[in-house]
């Protein structure tokens, strides 16, 4: 160990440090699919959503909408917030035969382990989804 | 931009089984921490 010295610690201070690691928040999210999914109902069968969009739920909890990107493995974690709506969960409020109580956009929380692409500026992920309590679909994970 | 597959779990009491959701999106990063 050197010895400090008004040397020494000027040394330090031009020393440039790039961080490997960088912890984040979540600002803004928003996400879309298109094509929608099929989605139960229990005994009343299922619906096609139609297009699902999602955006970040601002009243998700302390332990959502944080991540870590390590550029050295080229990895992103990140765990959000987000509600979700589609058209069929209108078609569902709009019908008066289910709780409407229960059609709310959906809230979830979702975790991403992602590679990021090669020039940085975005990632591939396969992710987790737990649906909050709230909604038909509560309960439902995967991952 | 990410782009990201799900794979949902249906709870038993909505009829079981499992789908693939495939979401496409932006999001806003602010970093808070690097070392």
């Amino acid at each position: 160990m050197t010895a400090l010295s008004p040397e020494a610690v000027e040394a330090r201070r031009r020393q440039q440090v790039t961080p490997d690691r960088v912890v984040f928040r979540v600002c803004g999210l928003y996400g879309l699919c298109p094509q929608g999914t099929t989605v139960p109902l229990g005994a009343a069968g299922e619906i096609a959503s139609g297009p699902i969009a999602v955006t970040i739920d601002s009243d998700a909890d302390q332990s959502c909408n944080i991540g870590m990107i390590d550029f050295t493995e080229n990895k992103l974690k990140v765990r959000y917030g987000v509600q979700v709506v589609f058209p069929a969960l209108f078609e569902l409020a709009s019908s008066g035969k289910h709780d409407a109580g229960l059609l709310n956009p959906v809230r979830m929380i979702a975790t991403d382990d992602c590679t990021l692409t090669p020039n940085l500026m975005g990632w591939r992920a396969l992710g987790c989804l737990d649906f909050l309590t709230g909604s038909i679909w509560s309960g439902a994970a995967g991952g | 931009m990410y782009d990201t597959r799900f794979f949902i779990r249906w709870p038993e009491h909505l009829g079981g089984g499992s789908t693939y959701l495939d979401l496409y999106g932006s999001m806003v990063l602010v970093a808070t921490l690097g070392g």
